[in-house]
């Protein structure tokens, strides 16, 4: 008689403020992927996460609570079906480099698993607390933040799941040590986290001004797919697109000049610090040629001016810009973040459609994924993707072998618009006025009594006038709610 | 106008001690105390907004303008009022008699106190959430508690007294018996930039207590001191800040009612050219005896005096000097004054005076790299662009 392998359930022990904080940024991450971090587990497995099947050493457990004292015990339990690649495994007690997807279905007995950072929260298929009052609390502490979304995620604490808590007192303490898993197995490439989140930012936004019509959306798709997007034509105007492309996907071109200043703008908005005054600095103290260098001091100097007087209105300043990185640094100073971006409608200033493509990627590399607005971060599906987006966009980066199940993108505002667009979704985007119905000429028609009287069934055909579209729907705010009614 | 709300913080915005706050057990006394900017106000209203669906919250503030401010920018039904109307309340509920008073508003606490005593209250099961305790003398509490209070969250700072009557951080630990883990401190100012929380910090006079840490965000926005401006000058620049960004707040503060009203018509009847339509402005004054018409939740200009804004942030700050006295050499006094105005501001300070000389002139820091003397206003920009160039590098 042979006896059945239990059901492996694949558990990660931490506290439930470090789970909001993965929550929020969208990642389980290494400490250092964390803004703010209370000790656990992942302090001794530098770039993995650690996995226990069924049962918590106690230690591990301890440790999780062992910062402060309001610190409230959970376990993450992760679907591992959801990713493939290579891992760390305690097997009989012997710590080996493993096929994550053969260590799972092998008969083996494997009590432990590291699996490499970051890992997407699509990963996580329950949340397991101690008792039900501790779901509780963490379901209202959950509400009074901005970005702790809980999405499909399950909270449980069934009698069965809290006894995992009670049996780790008695859980063997083996464990993979430090000193087996060498340094040279840890990942190679340390993922960069700044950029992971600036990556994610920028996805985000991209996919909220998607919206704004034919251009906005192709160059969402085309950059979530990796490609290099079309925008358009012109080389000048392709500039800074091409540079963003080349920043995350591929190698900066470093022989045109603009991207010079294109990557210091880039970094003065993804390192800590004030932006402002990273990217003056930069303007002032970078390393230029004598005609770049003349034109940089100048920018600086409008800009301090632009920020600490108010000498002439807004308007002005943008009228007077003399390039597109001009207006883009005069944007970046005159809304501190995404949220306010989004709210810009300066009724004496007309930004074309690709002038708003280009504020919307830096301002969500600037605010990355964790400052996403909270009603972007609500459309139905955006918040897992994204989290996929950034895991895949990190291991590419660091060359590991780690792949995640896919997840497609949801729909764009524009897709709903673009093709087969509903009386439903006019009205609940209040597009009405930039909506045209045509009928094929073929169709031909009697008027009939001040009637269009066509024969046989004929499909009316509905699509937005672009010009109007855009000049509407580029000051319309679209929120969560709107969104996810759209069908 | 712009639309402003209260935004909830994000996770990674609230510090190791705020989670502290945020997770004390529901019951109980608590005394959080820190310095302008530190997130008491925040922890208060999280906290409130964490229990907002058990009726058995209360949210008491200092003024009628801070209580019109919080619970507009929250957006959702938050059971409050001010902590002076609380007991009047409670004193006409108890006993159906007018308030015994040493003058009037001021309660006669020690008379209160043998009254409830006498009557005998029980346990009540209501909390009381507090922001700004600290102006409020340690017999309002010693009352709240022989009438069956048992449930307080106290937010403070005794830096920012500003009534005669108030309690320090002993005496509040003293009179609710608090345990020294029932009291933390909030020691991070996330409310002002650097260069305000510096300039702020010259004004600090408690020698009790370390001054608040001053924040990391650095700004470009050294505070800036106008002098020799006319009322016009002045107007135009607040108006062209309000214009800026419609959906900021502009706080003007001034020394008196007087100046209040010359302020608030100059800057409704002047008219310049801006980008969007005239902000709105509005005022008000604990002498009005109308309820606070200030609408918190759309961006615009708010003028008051400096005893209105206690507990207020706004996006950008103008203090005009004007008026302000020295009375009596009490320099503290005005210092105090001047730490609570300043200190109010998020992103943007600027002093203004149509004087060029004045004896507050005399405790403004004179080191440029805290405060940026001008004299005069230009309306004329530096640096004049050509407009959209083909050629131009970058």
């Amino acid at each position: 008689m042979t006896i059945k392998k239990k059901k492996a359930c694949w558990l990660f022990p931490t506290n439930t403020n470090n789970l909001r904080m993965i929550l929020a940024q969208g990642l389980l991450t290494s400490p250092e992927g964390f803004s703010k971090y209370y000790q656990d587990i992942l302090v001794d497995y530098d770039g993995y996460l650690s996995l226990f099947n069924h049962q918590i050493p106690p230690d591990s457990l301890r440790k999780a609570v062992s910062e402060a004292d309001h610190l409230t015990p959970c376990l993450l339990e992760l679907d591992l079906s959801k990713l493939s690649g290579q891992g760390w495994a305690l097997i009989n007690n012997e710590t080996k480099e493993v096929d994550i997807t053969s260590a799972l279905t092998s008969d083996d007995d494997v009590k432990q698993l590291l699996i490499p950072l970051p890992v997407p929260l699509s990963c996580i298929s329950k949340i397991i607390f101690k008792t039900k009052a501790d779901n509780d609390e963490f379901e209202k502490e959950a509400k009074i933040r901005s970005n702790v979304l809980l999405g499909k995620v399950k909270l449980s604490s069934t009698k069965a799941e809290q006894k995992l808590f009670e049996c780790s007192d008695t859980a063997s303490t083996e464990v993979v040590s430090k000193i087996q898993l060498k340094t040279t197995e840890t990942p190679k490439i340390k993922p960069n986290y700044s950029d992971i989140y600036a990556y994610g930012g920028v996805l985000s936004l991209l996919f909220y001004n998607a919206k704004n019509g034919a251009l906005s959306h192709n160059f969402f798709a085309s950059f979530s797919r990796k490609s290099l997007p079309p925008v358009v034509s012109d080389s000048k105007e392709q500039a800074i697109p091409q540079f963003i492309y080349e920043y995350f996907h591929g190698e900066i071109d470093k022989t045109r000049p603009e991207n010079m200043i294109l990557k210091g703008i880039v970094s003065s908005c993804i390192e800590p610090g004030s932006f402002k005054e990273l990217l003056i600095n930069f303007l002032c103290k970078g390393d230029w040629d004598e005609k770049t260098g003349k034109r940089a001091k100048e920018l600086a100097d409008k800009l301090d001016e632009y920020d600490t007087s108010n000498s002439r209105s807004t308007s002005e300043w943008f009228k007077s810009a003399q390039s597109d990185i001009e207006k883009l640094l005069l944007m970046l100073f005159t809304r501190g973040d995404s949220e306010s971006f989004t709210d810009f409608n300066n009724p004496k200033i007309n930004f074309s459609e690709r002038e708003h493509l280009i504020f919307t990627i830096f301002f969500g590399a600037r605010d990355g994924f964790i400052r996403v607005p909270a009603f972007i971060r609500k459309y139905r599906g955006l918040q897992t993707y994204i989290s996929n987006q950034m895991a895949a966009y990190a291991h590419a980066k660091m060359k590991s072998k780690t792949i995640f199940e896919e997840i497609g993108a949801p729909k764009t505002v524009w897709q709903f618009v673009d093709k087969g667009l509903s009386n439903a979704n006019t009205k609940l985007l209040g597009i009405e006025s930039c909506v045209q119905t045509t009928m094929s000429a073929k169709a031909g028609f009697k008027n009939k009594q001040g009637l269009n009287v066509y024969e046989g069934f004929q499909e009316p055909k509905y699509k937005v006038v672009n010009e109007e579209f855009f000049e509407l729907i580029s000051t319309k705010k679209i929120t969560d709610t709107e969104y996810n009614k759209l069908k | 106008m712009g639309k402003r709300h209260f935004r909830l913080p994000g996770e990674e915005d609230l510090n190791k001690d705020q989670d502290r706050v945020l997770a004390l057990p529901e019951d109980g006394q608590y005394l959080i105390v820190g310095g302008p900017g530190t997130g008491k106000s925040v922890v208060a209203l999280l906290r409130a907004l964490k229990y907002q669906g058990n009726e058995n919250y209360i949210f008491l503030v200092y003024n009628h303008v801070l209580q019109k401010s919080t619970s507009m920018l929250v957006n959702t039904r938050l059971v409050g009022t001010t902590l002076s109307k609380f007991i009047y309340k409670m004193h006409w509920h108890l006993f159906k008699e007018y308030m015994p008073e040493l003058k009037k508003f001021k309660p006669d606490y020690d008379a209160l106190v043998k009254k409830i005593d006498e009557l005998g209250c029980e346990e009540r099961a209501q909390h009381l959430i507090i922001d700004e305790g600290q102006d409020m003398p340690p017999a309002y509490y010693e009352a709240l508690q022989y009438a069956g209070y048992t449930n307080f969250f106290i937010v403070a700072d005794q830096n920012q007294q500003i009534t005669d009557d108030n309690s320090n951080r002993k005496e509040l630990t003293d009179t609710l018996g608090l345990e020294p883990k029932d009291v933390i401190e909030l020691n991070i100012n996330y409310r002002n930039s650097h260069p305000i929380a510096l300039f702020a910090s010259q004004f600090y006079t408690d020698k009790g207590s370390p001054p608040p840490d001053l924040p990391d965000r650095q700004s470009l926005e050294t505070p800036s001191f106008y002098a020799n401006l006319t009322k016009e000058n002045i107007a135009t620049m607040v108006l062209r800040e309000a214009d800026k960004d419609d959906r900021k707040l502009i706080g003007v503060v001034v020394s008196s009612d007087d100046l209040r009203d010359s302020y608030v018509n100059n800057m409704r009847e002047l008219d310049i050219p801006l980008d969007n339509s005239h902000p709105i402005i509005s005022t008000y004054s604990f002498k009005d005896k109308n309820a606070v018409g200030i609408d918190f939740s759309q961006g615009g200009i708010v003028v008051l005096s400096d005893k209105s804004i206690k507990g207020l942030e706004f996006d950008g700050v103008y203090i005009i000097l004007d008026d302000f006295r020295i009375y009596n050499n009490d320099q503290s006094t005005m210092k105090k004054r001047l730490y609570v105005m300043s200190s109010r501001a998020i992103e943007k300070l600027t002093l203004v005076s149509t004087q060029d000389s004045s004896e507050i002139l005399s405790l403004l820091p004179m080191d440029k790299n805290i405060m940026k003397t001008i004299v005069g206003f230009s309306e004329q920009a530096k640096h004049e662009s050509q407009g959209f160039d083909e050629n131009i590098l970058f």
